[in-house]
């Protein structure tokens, strides 16, 4: 597209980039070539030192090793003032935007010209071009608090292109806060950059978007580029995800078994539940929802829509506005998190980090914490028995969980993760509330993760799963409700639905409800 | 009466609304300082001593906006270097500052100065109500007339003012910008000091002439509270000052009139009415509190 008319020039060239940090070699002699008009994609699971690069190139880290490039000319790019005034911008996944100021403040405020004065016509004049030249609308006097994840990310897409230096701009993990419509248009926005000769780095681990629109592809894994290949050479998903993963054998979509009721006592019933958030105004009203044993029931929605407040009132941690919460046929609405364990109701949490780690406790101190059972010696805990029964979990093998004796606050986000899982899973809850389980969690640990909770299910749990990845509810759903403006949509059945007009519901809500 | 107490108003509100404006900035900036008040207490007592020495009240002024500034800046250091738990240093400092202006000021009470006397301004002071009530005062009330608009246009109309509530809110996002936070917060607070001792100047070497132990009598922790209620806005710290300002004229044109209520009652009414005010304005939904402090409240961290 537009590819002939663009003069071929080098942008940036990275030549043998290295990053250690302490023993661990996070980046090992990496090389990457940017042209003008080119989008480039970086894949890679977690971990495989994508940000890490991206870090370096950006100037936030500085390599240990190596030779940075830009337009023929050598190069430092840290700090990150500096590489932006070599024409470098970045789009972080988790946003550099203050909140309480508005888009246009926000924006002005990433311009390292110097002045004084905030010419705010001019630069809301400046916005305007900008966003409707890339369809990027955004209104430069809205507060950022008021802008949905997608709309945020356009602000940090925006600051970038006010700067007029910029000349490449690299997105990490861009469409992950995007619905389905929305990552069209993201992907038509990056064709728009390309045929204006912006450099693209794209760093991403979903491989249709990659297909469909990348230039060049990267695979980086454990730190080192194992494959690059071009859209005139051989580029497909089979390819790619082989090259990630570091085996030629791709893990599939787990079976979904029908399963047979036998408890005709609904697991879970609320009924016109009404919930306020922290600053006591509505949150969600009217919910309606059924969760039968042996249903695993997926929540779809952009975040921040009242998923973890959800959750966290079904639990027992926040209070009930109006409304009723039955588990069990048992009406525990006033009841506390106590009298929702009694009766198997298990919790795992969007933020294990801070909420279900304590510190100075090992793995299978937490094991024992919740889940496993003690083993009494006398007034003790057996813990070699403990860890023996630890050792011989299934679960703790199948999720790859780390040594029993680790300390917890020293894992990674994704082992703990794990942790997590593996101790929920043990329990066999009657009902499983459970947010974003694959988060931090590679493919095949993702895919082992699915299989247990239709295991789980199988056994009669009953589940809730919120998920920000629609294809993940679409494969292990038995039905999909949608939280957007305030209430829950649904229940849709996957069979009858497409994620398409799922993220309709996600940004509009549904008006036949 | 009615003209009395107005004109008394701007008269005795005008040192917390410089205390305040200082504050506003200051806290926008993440940092909340107690010790405004042995700001303005230093500041009174510094400006009256050097203007006593010097004779002349604009040495006086500038000692006493330098006093406030020194009083500040150990709330910076200790609060934004060594990340001291910001209410427990603001209230260390409003006691040292007691003391030390107690200790500092025995020979200087019931001293005479040459202060700072009401500039009538020509043709606007002959204005029938208006005119005495605004523009019959001393030069530091215009001043502080002035700087209103003027810090409301730095802190929304100014790149610095812009980044300046930034670091306020989100640090990390101006320490990404490639800014000093830490630097911004010392500024910040540095001006707020000054503007405090500039207000306890106005105090004692235009306002009333006199020194006086403790003679701020709580004005600097009343210009805290005010930032609250001004929602960190200098128009709304404006009208919060005068109003306690007003309270204190009253109280006085009570006492004058003789009335048969205590006067340690009438005493505590603008007191009162600060707390009844901050009573109404806390009941509201959305928070304009900047987020730094919210942390300072809620225990997350001790400093800046």
């Amino acid at each position: 597209m537009g590819e002939t008319a663009l003069q071929r020039e080098t942008l940036l060239r990275a030549s043998k980039l290295i990053k250690r940090f302490g023993d661990f070699t996070a980046i090992d002699e990496v090389n990457l070539v940017l042209q003008r008009g080119e989008i480039h994609a970086i894949l890679g699971e977690n971990g495989a030192g994508k940000s890490t690069l991206m870090k370096m190139l950006y100037g936030v880290y500085v390599p240990d090793g190596g030779a940075l490039e830009m337009q023929g000319k050598p190069v430092t790019l840290h700090p990150p003032s500096r590489a932006r005034s070599q024409g470098v911008g970045m789009v972080f996944q988790d946003f550099r935007l203050v909140p309480a100021l508005t888009v246009l403040e926000n924006i002005a405020l990433s311009i390292d010209r110097a002045g004084f004065l905030l010419n705010k016509t001019k630069l809301a004049q400046q916005i305007a071009d900008i966003s409707e030249r890339y369809g990027i609308a955004v209104n430069p006097h809205a507060y950022v608090w008021e802008l949905d994840l997608g709309q945020q990310q356009r602000v940090e897409i925006l600051k970038a292109l006010v700067q007029g230096e910029t000349k490449l701009i690299i997105f990490d993990e861009p469409t992950s806060v995007l619905t389905p419509h929305e990552v069209d248009a993201f992907l038509a926005m990056l064709q728009r950059l390309r045929a204006d000769g912006y450099g693209v780095l794209l760093i991403t681990h979903k491989i249709r978007e990659v297909l469909a629109c990348a230039d060049t592809v990267t695979v980086l894994r454990n730190g080192k580029l194992v494959y690059r290949t071009s859209r005139d050479q051989e580029m497909t998903e089979e390819m790619l995800v082989s090259q990630m993963i570091g085996s030629a054998e791709l893990p599939r979509a787990p079976e979904r078994n029908q399963v047979v009721l036998v408890d005709e006592v609904a697991a879970l019933e609320v009924e016109q539940l009404s919930i306020n958030n922290d600053h006591d105004v509505t949150l969600l009203t009217g919910l309606n929802l059924t969760i039968r044993p042996g249903e695993l029931v997926g929540v779809a929605g952009i975040s921040g829509n009242g998923q973890k407040e959800l959750l966290e009132t079904l639990y027992g941690l926040r209070k009930v506005k109006s409304g009723s919460i039955r588990v069990a046929g048992a009406d525990v609405t006033a009841g506390s998190v106590a009298t929702r364990m009694e009766r198997g109701v298990v919790y795992v949490t969007e933020d294990p980090i801070h909420e279900s780690v304590v510190p100075g406790l090992s793995i299978l101190e937490h094991m024992v914490l919740s889940g496993m059972e003690m083993s009494k010696k006398g007034l003790d805990v057996d813990w070699s028995d403990v860890r023996q029964r630890f050792d011989s979990l299934d679960v703790v093998r199948t999720l790859r969980v780390a040594q029993a004796d680790r300390l917890v606050e020293t894992l990674s986000g994704g082992n703990v993760q794990r942790m997590v899982l593996a101790r929920a899973i043990t329990r066999v809850p009657k009902l499983l509330l459970i947010a974003y389980p694959s988060r931090g969690l590679d493919i095949a640990t993702t895919r082992a993760t699915q299989k247990l909770l239709l295991g789980l299910r199988e056994m009669g749990t009953a589940i809730l799963l919120i998920s920000e990845d629609l294809t993940e509810l679409f494969e292990i759903s038995d039905r999909i409700v949608v939280l957007s403006n305030h209430s829950l949509y649904g229940p849709y059945d996957p069979a009858d639905t497409d994620p398409y007009q799922m993220g309709h519901i996600m940004l509009e809500g549904d008006e036949q409800a | 009466m009615i003209v009395e107490i107005l004109t008394g108003a701007i008269r005795a509100g005008t040192s917390v609304l410089f205390a305040s404006l200082g504050e506003v900035v200051a806290q926008r900036a993440g940092v909340i300082n107690l010790g405004t008040e042995g700001s303005m207490l230093g500041g009174a007592f510094v400006a009256f001593a050097v203007t006593y020495q010097t004779g002349s009240p604009w040495i006086g002024l500038l000692a006493g906006g330098l006093a406030g500034l020194l009083f500040a800046l150990i709330h910076a250091f200790l609060v934004i270097q060594r990340r001291a738990n910001q209410l427990a240093v603001g209230l260390t400092i409003i006691f040292l500052a007691q003391g030390l202006t107690a200790f500092m000021g025995q020979d200087y009470v019931d001293k005479q100065i040459n202060g700072l006397n009401p500039i009538a301004i020509p043709v606007l002071s002959d204005i029938p109500f208006i005119g005495p009530v605004f523009f019959n005062h001393d030069i530091l009330t215009y001043l502080v007339f002035l700087l209103v608009p003027l810090i409301w246009w730095f802190l929304f109309y100014s790149k610095p003012g812009v980044l300046l509530r930034a670091t306020g809110e989100r640090e990390e996002v101006v320490f990404s910008l490639g800014k000093s936070p830490t630097l911004i917060r010392y500024l910040a607070v540095s001006f707020g000091g000054l503007m405090a001792g500039l207000g306890g100047a106005q105090l004692s070497i235009a306002f009333t002439h006199t020194w006086v132990e403790n003679m701020t009598q709580g004005r600097g922790i009343i210009a805290v509270a005010l930032v609250i209620f001004a929602a960190w806005l200098p128009t709304r710290a404006m009208l919060g000052a005068y109003l306690f300002g007003g309270a204190q004229a009253l109280q006085l044109a009570l006492q004058g009139r003789g009335l048969e209520v205590s006067p340690f009652l009438l005493f505590m009414l603008p007191y009162l009415l600060t707390l009844v005010v901050l009573f109404i304005v806390e009941r509201r939904k959305v928070s304009s509190m900047p987020e730094s402090l919210r942390k300072v409240f809620e225990g997350e961290r001790g400093g800046g």
